[in-house]
């Protein structure tokens, strides 16, 4: 289980997050939408440990900050909305550095597997500079596989956390991605995604957290976030939120220009 | 729609540029042996290594100049030349790698001047000294005081040129400049106060120089240079990583703060003891990491090594050609360093330009 208490964070001198409380489950996938500048991508920062607020991030029991970077890093990983690279790496280069040190020989064949997976098979000798912007973050998705290979280790689940990771995507990378994060919470592996797109959020999450001005606005089943209340108050947008059979899942679909 | 996460991939043939640089490897260790003999062997005396090394197997005592020219003069500036090079070279490769760009240079961005101060400092002040710590640091003191006005000036360019773990170029570059104004002109004021002694040692550094080696000199900075080359061979997974930046690093596993201060620390004793023993030799941190990432890949493992095998071969030759251009006079080694290095620096600049991010 990966638990957050009261996590309050800073940016400059602008108070981000005011007192968060998350809760994500193994086996789900979870979701956090807002509108910019609410607090998201902080607060996927501060669950990674990558930004030390103040509160408690408990991930599997552990206090992460009590943890090693390394120990941390073999129990999630982390996809950034996007990743410059310094230096001219290849693709495969760039995936294999998900390998830990002290690798087993049997590993060497994982950035290719994760490479098919994310629908890059064959780019391992292209320069990652020369890729397009979705390319780019398809590549580092592999990274992060290759770095949490298996969803589970030994009776611990491990974490995905993703940070808007279809934002630059085609509809249909949107879809292979968002199918490997599924695919992981199936085998057993917990996932934290930052979403703006509503209707995939829809399709894809379990649980869904709805983050305003830096707090937790409230949290539920997609069915039970999504409305037009939330809509208006969070996203100040008068849009109406319709159903579809046979699941109901609820799907918002502008028709007019102004809300 | 889900993927399933254990289909077999299609084969490709990757290149792996890791063989390449092994081959590299062995090839650079071959070069730097014939470079060295050569080195030894070229000079304006008529001291030849050939009649050394049958004397030497032969068991003959070796001739007096051979004895002189040899041991005293060609060997200790060989082991110096190798040092310095090897030191450079890796200098610039943490430098390229925690600052995250190919631009970032001991030279260029102050450090090696900053540990000239250090250096000159020591020259002119030192005397001033308790005797008693003077004879107990004797010719550490230059290399001491190297040391610190490195680490001061990495770590100053990298408190202002850094923000949330990304490295600006535009204000790297720049705070070298202030940095490097900054030391020249406390560099003239101790020249100023300098006597006619001092003087000589300052000019020597200015320029950059093999001529003074001697044992004692090697002894000084071989230990620094020696154990900042190894240290930094455990850097290559956390330089990779930060190729990404901090926050990926971080979340690869990568220990960030512990190895930035080792790679400022390395850096800072290397370029040291470099400059503390050979004065301001520039441009050997850029050009040879750039021209190995151009042929093995911008990967640390091996990128460290073989850096430190291409910096002491290329800085022999530049000491080769600064001894033999205007024979039997000599030419200070920086200015050979400079005319070479620099047209590689516009080189590189320009190969960047379009893709530049201020």
């Amino acid at each position: 289980m990966m638990q957050a208490k009261n996590i309050r964070a800073r940016l400059g001198r602008k108070d981000v997050l005011h007192g968060v409380e998350f809760t994500a489950q193994p086996g789900q996938v979870t979701a956090i939408i807002g509108p910019n500048g609410s607090g998201k991508s902080t607060l996927l920062k501060t669950l990674s440990g990558e930004l030390v607020g103040t509160g408690t991030v408990l991930l599997n029991g552990h206090d992460i900050e009590e943890l090693r970077a390394w120990e941390l890093a073999a129990m999630r990983g982390v996809l950034p909305q996007q990743t410059t690279v310094a230096f001219p790496f290849t693709v495969h280069e760039i995936v294999r550095l998900g390998l830990s040190s002290g690798l087993a020989a049997a590993e060497e064949d994982l950035p290719s597997q994760a490479l098919a997976h994310v629908d890059l098979a064959g780019f391992e000798n292209r320069s990652y500079q020369n890729l397009s912007g979705g390319e780019q973050q398809r590549v580092q998705l592999a990274r992060v596989l290759t770095q949490v290979w298996e969803a589970r280790d030994q009776d611990q689940p491990r974490w995905l956390l993703l940070d808007e990771p279809v934002a630059s995507l085609d509809i249909a990378h949107q879809f292979t991605v968002l199918g490997i994060a599924r695919d992981f919470a199936a085998k057993g592996g917990g996932v934290v995604v930052v979403m703006h797109d509503l209707n995939l959020t829809a399709l894809f999450a379990d649980l869904v957290y709805v983050l305003s001005e830096g707090r937790m606005w409230m949290s539920g089943t997609v069915s039970e976030v999504l409305n037009i209340e939330t809509m208006k108050q969070v996203y100040g947008i008068d849009l109406p939120i319709n159903t579809l059979p046979p699941t109901d899942i609820p799907f918002v679909l502008p028709q007019a220009l102004s809300g | 729609m889900t993927l399933a996460l254990d289909g077999a991939p299609a084969r490709t043939e990757i290149q792996d540029r890791r063989v390449r640089a092994r081959r590299v490897t062995l090839g650079l260790i071959a070069i730097l042996i014939v470079t060295s003999a050569i080195s030894v062997s070229v000079g304006a005396s008529q001291a030849s290594l050939i009649t050394a090394v049958s004397d030497l197997i032969q068991g003959r005592p070796l001739s007096d100049l051979n004895r002189v020219v040899l041991w005293d003069v060609r060997l200790p500036r060989l082991a110096m030349g190798v040092l310095v090079g090897a030191a450079l070279a890796v200098s610039g490769v943490v430098m390229q790698g925690l600052f995250r760009n190919p631009l970032a240079d001991p030279g260029i961005v102050g450090v090696s001047a900053g540990a000239g101060l250090g250096a000159i400092t020591a020259i002119v002040f030192g005397g001033l000294l308790p005797v008693t710590l003077l004879a107990w640091v004797g010719d550490g003191l230059i290399a001491l005081a190297a040391f610190l006005g490195g680490w001061a000036s990495v770590l100053i360019l990298y408190r202002v040129s850094t923000r949330q773990g990304q490295t600006s170029v535009a204000t790297m570059l720049l705070a070298g400049i202030a940095l490097a104004a900054l030391f020249g002109a406390v560099t003239g004021v101790m020249v100023y106060l300098a006597d006619d002694q001092q003087l000589r040692d300052l000019t020597f550094w200015g320029m950059g120089s093999l001529a003074g080696a001697n044992w004692a000199k090697v002894a000084t900075a071989a230990p620094i240079i020696l154990a900042s080359i190894i240290y930094t061979q455990f850097l290559a997974r956390a330089l990779n990583g930060l190729a990404m930046g901090e926050a990926i690093a971080h979340h690869m596993g990568i220990p960030v703060q512990r190895s930035k201060n080792i790679a400022v620390l390395t850096v800072a004793g290397a370029t040291g003891a470099a400059v503390a023993v050979s004065g301001g030799i520039g441009f050997i941190g850029i050009v040879v990491p750039h021209l190995l990432r151009l042929s093995t890949g911008p990967d640390h493992h091996r990128l460290l090594m073989n850096s430190a095998l291409l910096g002491a071969t290329l800085l022999l030759c530049a000491d080769m050609i600064s001894r033999v251009i205007v024979a039997p006079a000599e030419l200070p080694i920086g200015i050979v360093t400079a005319i070479l290095g620099a047209p590689v620096f516009f080189w590189i600049l320009l190969r960047r330009h379009g893709q530049m991010r201020m």
